[in-house]
């Protein structure tokens, strides 16, 4: 019964805030009229999201079985490639791949380039904590049974190790896309015209802050809701089919 | 290339006063945070209703968007909205505010979810009062199994702090770009933050393992 | 104590096998010879060392002093070595292990295909006869978790016995079954046993023992402290332990 006596407050106090004379003039054909730049920026996005997910998940994996070495320096290397890129912020990383890096190397890389080697090597990291958690969560005697059949190590790997493994991971995989989907605006920083970027761009030109950003952010909103139900009933659906 | 050591100890003093606006933007946000983040854990575990659906639709819209994204538009936005000025700082702890609030909500909720339904059921059984159910049934044992999901939220939010330099707020990642801009020494001061960053974020990582360890031993699976 | 055939060749040989688990020694000292077609029943305290000592036979475990040395094949030896001995010797587990995301049939197909390169058609054809002769050839489009235990224990003696192996390892077979279920398993391990295999099965269930095996061994404390013939071992040996044990026990 208190609910809609806080609403009716919430209410009454926007709306003498609000500035109904900005709010009355909102204009929102700008979203339309620039509607083909706007989904050329979501299709950017899209891409290294994919990107990230798809290279990302494939270092991981092969970074979670070096974790599993018998060679200690290579788990050590492993070990510290993670955790330098978990535990500094993608924004730092990008900029220094962007601007620093080159100064050591000589290379320059253009925007684009810096972005998906920034977000792809922030992704492997991710994903190798998360495979090699899977990779661990599959029951010892699995492992002692593929070995007690002297099943060669690649097989063993393939066929028994990681099938199960990537069973368990599905959530924690899906839950990781999103947020690389994400991720992806904060390339903006470095101007790589994904959704975000061309957004600031048109915002430059046109002066419609609220209706461009207010609708990119209902944009990526119904992207990555999409993307979490949709993949969770793809899990379900697995589940299903082996009962 | 020479490293230039001259040139960091020189503005030393401008990364440490950036460092500190990092932790003190994180605190403030996480305080708020934690606020907006009860209020919407209580909304959707009282599972239907108004409070209900408004609670689910924080959760999942500031869950869902982009940190930059709702940064900018806190920041373009707002201040047209209300017709006021808003400082960008202010604009960065709301943004992180709102961000904080709708992850802790589904922490605090995980938390309490955790805790064994039959402790629940037995108090009501001994006909303990509600508020009394929450404060010592619920409430210490929720705490205990978030605390890893916890500490490593605050892993995200002082990463997230990074971002406010796209709004000109005086944090690490903005004053290093600026210094390295100044002075040409982009990669001593890049390499400098980020070594800031991860003696900042790595030790709550660890706490964070390490509690969830801890955890996993206690409950035992 | 040792019943100490001291033949040429035999099959598995260990002399002075120890196994530490950081300080703690598993496996004291061991030296049995097994030899070919013989079935050795294996029983003792739990803890006593039994699994380790099975586990190190298969190469499951290193170990870390003495030597074993089976079909001409020694160990610590090369991987190949350690390969050559999984292919030797089949094991099957307490708890069955089977692959859960793949059918019976790509259980039992699996191994021989991957590790001894035999052709689909074949491996199927063998996969066919050998679950008839474990006795469920019906099942073999299923998945193991649609079956019984005892069902998927014998699923297990068909994938050991795919890779043809010429001595077989049983762990406490039947100890996770229902005990409806121990018979259908005991009943194939015999079933084997009159086909001449090699085995070291180790066991709590006395009759079957006494039934099957040539020879008991009494493990305790990683040690091997009785090593008889059957028939003595349940009648004329005399050593405390080991009678309390089987007071306990029978
Ligand atoms: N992987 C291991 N790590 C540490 N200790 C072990 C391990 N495996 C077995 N042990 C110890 O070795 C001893 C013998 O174990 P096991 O061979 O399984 O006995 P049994 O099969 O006779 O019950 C036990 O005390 C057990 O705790
Ligand atoms: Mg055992």
């Amino acid at each position: 019964m208190w609910f809609p006596i806080v609403l009716l407050g919430v209410i009454g106090f926007a709306a003498y805030f609000l500035n109904w004379n900005l709010l009355l003039s909102l204009d929102f054909s700008v979203v339309w009229e620039y509607r083909m730049v706007l989904l050329k920026g979501l299709m950017l996005t899209l891409a290294l999201t994919a990107c990230a997910a798809v290279l990302g998940l494939f270092a991981g994996t092969v970074l979670a079985i070096a974790s599993q070495s018998g060679f200690a320096p290579l788990r050590w290397i492993v070990t510290a490639f993670v955790e330098i890129w978990r535990n500094t912020p993608l924004l730092v990383q990008l900029i220094w791949i962007h601007f620093a890096l080159p100064l050591v190397t000589g290379i320059n890389t253009t925007a684009l380039e810096s972005g998906v080697i920034g977000i792809t090597l922030q992704a492997s990291a991710y994903f190798t904590e998360i495979v090699r958690a899977g990779i661990e969560s599959v029951p010892k005697g699995q492992w002692e049974a593929a070995y007690s059949l002297a099943l060669p190590a690649r097989i063993r790997w393939t066929r028994v190790i990681l099938p199960p493994a990537l069973r368990t991971m599905i959530p924690p995989l899906v839950n990781l896309t999103i947020s690389f989907f994400k991720g992806t605006a904060i390339l903006s920083i470095l101007h790589v015209s994904e959704l975000m970027t061309v957004t600031n761009r048109i915002s430059n030109v046109t002066f419609k802050p609220v209706e461009l950003f207010s609708s990119i952010a209902v944009i990526y909103f119904v992207v990555g809701y999409l993307m979490s139900k949709g993949t969770l009933r793809v899990e379900y659906y697995l589940q299903k089919r082996e009962r | 290339m020479r490293f230039e050591w001259d040139q960091l100890i020189r503005y030393g003093p401008e990364l440490l006063q950036a460092f500190g606006v990092t932790i003190v933007i994180s605190a403030i946000s996480l305080i708020i945070g934690i606020v907006l983040g009860m209020i919407a854990c209580l909304g959707k575990l009282s599972g239907q209703g108004g409070a209900y659906r408004l609670s689910i639709a924080f959760i999942d819209f500031f869950r869902t968007i982009p940190e930059v994204v709702l940064i900018f538009w806190v920041y373009s936005c707002l201040p047209l909205l209300l017709s006021v000025r808003i400082s960008s700082e202010a604009c960065g702890v709301i943004a992180l505010s709102l961000f904080s609030g709708a992850y802790l909500a589904e922490i605090f909720r995980a938390g309490v979810l955790a805790v064994p339904r039959g402790q629940v059921d037995a108090a009501h059984a001994l006909a303990i009062p509600r508020l009394h159910i929450w404060r010592k049934i619920i409430i210490p044992p929720a705490i205990r199994r978030m605390m890893p999901a916890f500490v490593n939220f605050l892993t995200e939010l002082l990463k997230a702090t990074s971002l406010l330099s796209a709004i000109a707020v005086a944090e690490m990642a903005y004053v290093a770009s600026i210094l390295g801009a100044k002075t040409l020494s982009y990669f001593e001061f890049l390499s400098a933050i980020a070594v800031l960053y991860f003696i900042l974020i790595f030790p709550f990582s660890v706490w964070a393992r390490r509690s969830e360890k801890k955890l996993l031993q206690r409950t035992g699976h | 104590m040792s019943a100490g055939q001291a033949a040429e060749n035999p099959f598995i040989h260990c002399r002075g096998v120890s196994k530490y688990f950081g300080n703690f020694k598993a496996l004291d000292e061991i030296s049995i010879d097994i030899e070919a077609g013989e079935i050795v029943c294996i029983v003792g305290p739990s803890g006593g060392g039994k699994s380790t000592l099975l586990r190190v036979l298969n190469a499951l475990e290193p170990i870390d002093s003495g030597e074993i040395q089976i079909d001409q094949i020694k160990l610590p030896g090369s991987r190949k070595d350690v390969e050559d001995i999984r292919r030797e010797v089949g094991m099957v587990f307490q708890q069955f292990n089977l692959f859960e995301h793949m059918s019976i049939r790509e259980n039992v197909t699996f191994a021989p295909r991957m590790s001894r390169k035999m052709s689909t058609e074949n491996a199927n054809e063998l996969a066919e006869n050998l679950l008839r002769r474990v006795g469920i050839a019906e099942q073999i489009a299923k998945y193991p978790n649609h079956l019984s235990g005892g069902q998927q224990q014998r699923v297990a003696i068909a994938r050991a016995l795919a890779m043809q192996p010429k001595a077989m390892l049983f762990d406490e077979p039947t100890s996770a079954l229902d005990p409806e279920m121990v018979a259908e398993v005991l009943d194939v391990i015999r079933e084997l046993a009159e086909s001449g295999m090699t085995m070291l099965i180790v066991t709590h269930e006395m009759g079957f023992a006494k039934e099957v095996s040539d020879r008991m061994l009494y493990m305790s404390g990683g040690r091997i402290i009785v090593d008889s013939e059957t028939q003595e071992f349940f009648q004329s040996v005399d050593n405390s332990d080991l009678n309390q044990f089987l007071s306990k026990i029978l």
